[in-house]
């Protein structure tokens, strides 16, 4: 009873003890502030990964792809574990005024069935199924081919130095030119490249900088001839990639564990085929390890978030333990008082310990409330800010997204608090341990 | 009552030590009054501490009812101090963030568990305002140490002391910090205490006070004379 006394009445009276709790109640607050933003961004980033990528990828490094995709789109359907699979040609080719970029060939209907691709569009997001045809097909060329010469573009590649203007659909039209590659990685065609122009039909906002920037989206079929992938030399048809979708129930693990069993019958039954040395090094990867490279910053950045908060743990914990090293050495006498009339030592230890962890808790506690009241309110304080000061803490511009995240992992939220109760602690501990040392009569003695 | 049996207690005086006790031996009998005189640094302090187990002698030992006290575990030792003796310092020492009966009931507080605490506190807090008044400061039971005389703190510390009914009470000057005026109310109360039968044991130098005891005994050097 005389411990939970003491700890009230030194806990109200104390007012060093004060300065103990705002540094725990602003470490607790801050980190929660922190980790939640940054645990949001990082859930964020890999959303928009995995919406992008669909959930396997099968495929090679390599420009020159892989042979028989049909025969394996068609397995991959049989599967029960699949939901939709979609083939991709990935190249890199020359537009005018714009240097290198990526191209990727697709098939609207299953591309979109595997990815979101669809909620990235500017104009045709609320679209049945988007396209790739130009609207405007009047001002195209007599004996072009309409359907297949829209382009898509990254919405990265409309900045200018206006800032991002869209031109319309079809009002603009961008020269590319593409090297293909035979079967063996030879230089296909002419060898000088083949020229097409694309016109602008929309453009994706997927949130990845570096797709956004760099990924101009054309039609499957026609990048596959202009690459010469599409079997005219003698070869089978081929493509880079084939991007997998799962079923809601599927585990990525045990798709990946399935996909890759499947692979081995699929590559044996096609041994000794034409091109079938372009089997012998197709990888899977979920989307995780696909877009490892983007992700793992993102990780990092959280995980040294960490550190330096662990380090300014420390910190607090050494504010802690000096304020209660300041407590102990003027409460020396009230120590050898209790002692007097009979406290232990474990009992003089237990009073300081406990008012380490009512410090800590009330830190805490308070720290929490205040963390979770700021992250659930940082959109209305960010527009506040905004409104005052004209300040904004996150440009949707950079930070490609147009909220700051706002939920709250209660879990880690209780975490954090425990971990600071538990500063607490430690940081009493060792002036408690002294407390408990002292002699009586040396401690009635200071007068 | 208790009985010391050649004590022995040194201090290191940097490559020296200073004889503080040279073979005390004590005995004080039930519902005695004793005064331990003796000058500045004669070790009366000393003796009163190791008597209330608040210091343990380099050699000797020490027997309450006929039971040696320092060879009992420390727990036992703590319960000792707590249940059966009663000390009141010249300089008070209460607890300034409470108040007089927070004070009066810390070893009741200390001695108990939180359950047996909850169950008996009525009759504890009854017995301890009985013990505030027998002192006179029933009035200001509420009151901090901080708002009080040096005669009220020294009551309130005999109250402290009394309100475990212990068998032994020892004082260490307990007017020496105190006038003329309130340290007759002390010595008053210490007389009562006396003739209702309370074994005490007393420091002092003061020998008008020590004239109060049935026994005066001198410490000189170390030694009782």
């Amino acid at each position: 009873m005389y411990k939970l006394l003491l700890i009230w009445r030194y806990f109200l009276k104390k007012r060093v003890a004060y300065i103990a709790v705002l540094a725990v109640l602003l470490l607790v607050m801050l980190v929660l502030v922190v980790l939640s933003i940054m645990s949001g961004l990082l859930e964020d980033t890999r959303q928009r990964n995995h919406r992008w990528t669909g959930d396997l990828v099968v495929g090679r490094d390599s420009l020159v792809g892989f042979a028989y995709y049909d025969e394996w789109i068609a397995a991959l359907q049989n599967h029960p574990q699949v939901e939709a699979a979609a083939p991709v040609i990935k190249t890199f080719g020359l537009i005018q005024g714009g240097g290198a970029r990526q191209l990727m060939g697709i098939d609207m209907e299953s591309w979109c069935r595997v990815t979101h691709f669809q909620q990235t569009l500017f104009y045709q997001k609320n679209d049945r199924l988007p396209s790739l045809a130009v609207p405007a097909a009047d001002s195209l060329p007599p004996d072009s081919q309409p359907e297949l010469r829209g382009c898509i573009l990254g919405y990265y590649m409309l900045a200018g130095q206006q800032g991002f203007l869209r031109p319309g659909p079809a009002a603009a039209k961008l020269s590319v030119t593409v090297f293909g590659l035979n079967s063996r990685g030879q230089l296909a065609g002419s060898g000088i490249g083949e020229q097409q122009f694309f016109w602008y039909v929309d453009d994706s906002e997927s949130g990845l900088v570096d797709i956004d920037s760099s990924v101009l989206y054309v039609d499957f079929h026609r990048l596959q001839k202009l690459c010469y992938m599409n079997g005219l030399d003698g070869q089978p048809k081929r493509a880079s990639e084939v991007r997998i979708k799962l079923k809601e129930n599927v585990s990525l693990a045990a798709g990946k564990t399935a996909i890759a069993g499947l692979w081995q019958q699929f590559a044996k039954q096609y041994q000794g085929k034409p091109s079938s040395h372009l089997l012998a090094d197709v990888r899977i990867e979920t989307w995780k390890e696909y877009r490892r490279s983007r992700i793992a910053p993102a990780e990092k950045e959280k995980s040294l978030m960490i550190v330096i908060f662990a380090m300014i743990g420390f910190v607090a914990v050494f504010i802690i333990f000096a304020i209660f090293y300041m407590i102990v050495t003027e409460k020396i006498k009230d120590l050898g008082i209790v002692k007097s009339v009979g406290g232990s030592r474990l009992g003089i230890s237990q009073i300081f310990l406990g008012y380490g962890a009512l410090v800590g808790l009330v830190g805490a506690v308070i720290g929490t409330i205040l963390g979770i009241l700021i992250v659930t309110h940082s959109n209305e304080i960010e527009g506040l800010l905004n409104a005052w000061f004209g300040f904004r803490l996150w440009d949707p511009e950079v930070y490609a997204i147009s909220r700051i995240p706002d939920a709250v992992d209660y879990g880690q939220a209780a975490v954090i608090g425990l971990v600071a109760i538990l500063a607490c602690i430690l940081g009493a501990s060792l002036p408690a341990r002294r407390a408990a040392k002292l002699e009586v009569v040396e401690t009635l003695r200071v007068d | 009552m208790i009985r010391t049996r050649a004590l022995y207690k040194d201090y290191p005086m940097g490559r020296d030590k200073l004889h503080v006790l040279r073979g005390v031996n004590l005995e004080v009998r039930r519902g005695e009054f004793l005064a331990i005189m003796g000058a500045s640094g004669s070790g009366k302090s000393t003796l009163l501490h190791i008597l209330g187990l608040l210091d343990r002698p380099d050699r000797g030992e020490v027997e309450l009812e006929g039971q040696p006290v320092f060879h009992q575990s420390q727990a036992r030792q703590d319960r000792i101090r707590n249940k059966e003796i009663g000390f009141v310092f010249q300089f008070y020492h209460l607890l300034p963030e409470l108040n007089v009966e927070e004070n009066v009931l810390l070893p009741e507080m200390v001695g108990n568990s939180l359950w047996n605490w909850v169950r008996r506190r009525k009759t504890t807090r009854r017995q301890a305002r009985e013990v505030i008044e027998s002192v006179g400061l029933e009035k200001q039971i509420h009151q901090r140490p901080a708002t009080l005389s040096g005669g009220e703190r020294q009551r309130v510390a005999i109250a402290r002391a009394l309100v475990q009914r212990p068998k032994l009470l020892l004082a260490d000057e307990p007017t020496g910090n105190l006038d003329s005026v309130s340290g007759k109310v002390i010595l008053d109360i210490f007389g009562r205490l006396n003739q209702a039968g309370q074994t005490i044991v007393m420091v002092t130098h003061d020998a008008k006070v020590a004239a109060l005891a049935h026994r005066k005994l001198d410490l000189i050097d170390g030694k009782i004379q």
